[in-house]
């Protein structure tokens, strides 16, 4: 576990330089696009749902990082994968708001909360880590007892049962934490960058 | 060839347009928001010293000299130069020295956005 700590924070310094040097050179910057495009472009459609749509968010999203590379030095402790994961939510956010603006009689569901942060349920490894990178960032920012249930769901995989019984709390209080944990973390994600 | 042979192939193929799609943005955004206003800034300096420094230095008078100097032999020019430097006030060979340097810089800079082409990146 600690070397799993150790190889993400290499990585993570790893991909700031990149950045940090591709404001010189952008031709840097595609190691950054390489690396993340595949894990992006499943998230965004994790989202959108629809290739087309996740291929623009996850292009504005680079975009942005690109641009906005200044705003996550100034960042204090935060790292790469989680600015940038930050980034491309937001990015999806965004497109969504704008589609539920045009097609409003067509969007009865909320489509924001659960498809940023799926309940974890029914997903392969590879989709439980990408969720996992959303949440990181923004965990050290949520009152512990909300943070405690996120954790307990995305990241132990605990089942709303094992929760309840861990924390004491009805099946009912565990679900009505876990809703407003995922709605504070989609709060703090808005306020990223 | 079986179809999931052929989805992998087109899933990387789409990949890829996606990937240079991206990369010919980032160029285009580097290019204007980060190297046009570079060169702008020199050219803009550049300017500047050659209107500061007109009511000392005749340039019409420099370009026919040099004109002259360089028609007959082109070598001529860098002696032409040498000569009118070194019979100069010691502030406008600085200034040369600077207009040079900055010169340079446009040029180097120039240059620099060839390789970066983004309307080749996509190709």
């Amino acid at each position: 576990m600690p070397d799993d700590t150790q190889n993400q924070d290499t990585e993570n310094t790893h991909d700031e330089i990149i950045l940090d040097g591709s404001q010189k050179d952008p031709r840097l910057f595609e190691i950054i696009v390489q690396k993340y495009q595949a894990p992006f472009l499943r998230t965004a459609k994790r989202i959108v749902h629809q290739r087309e749509d996740a291929e623009d968010i996850v292009q504005e999203a680079f975009l942005k990082i690109y641009s906005k590379a200044k705003l996550f030095k100034k960042r204090e402790g935060a790292s790469f994968k989680s600015w940038a994961y930050a980034v491309l939510v937001n990015t999806a956010i965004s497109h969504i708001r704008k589609y539920k603006r045009s097609h409003s009689k067509d969007m009865s569901w909320d489509p924001v909360l659960d498809s940023v942060l799926p309940d974890p349920a029914g997903f392969g490894e590879t989709e439980k880590l990408e969720i996992q990178s959303v949440l990181a960032g923004v965990l050290k920012e949520l009152p512990p007892e909300l943070k405690t249930v996120l954790e307990m769901r995305y990241f132990s995989d605990d089942t709303y049962q094992t929760i309840a019984a861990k924390t004491g709390l009805s099946l009912e209080n565990v679900k009505i934490r876990l809703h407003r944990a995922k709605k504070m973390a989609r709060e703090v994600i808005s306020n990223f960058i | 060839m079986n179809t999931s042979t052929q989805n992998n192939i087109m899933s990387k193929l789409e990949d890829d347009l996606l990937r240079k799609r991206i990369m010919k943005k980032v160029y285009m955004r580097w290019l204007l928001f980060k190297k046009l206003p570079q060169v702008l800034g020199e050219i803009g300096i550049i300017t500047f010293l050659v209107i500061f420094a007109q009511s000392r230095v005749s340039f019409a008078a420099i370009l026919k000299n040099a004109y002259s100097a360089g028609i007959s032999d082109p070598l001529g020019i860098i002696n032409f130069s040498f000569n009118a430097l070194s019979h100069t006030t010691p502030s406008i060979k600085m200034f040369s020295a600077l207009l040079i340097v900055i010169s340079v810089m446009i040029i180097r800079d120039i240059r620099a956005t060839r390789k970066y082409n983004p309307l080749s990146a996509a190709e």
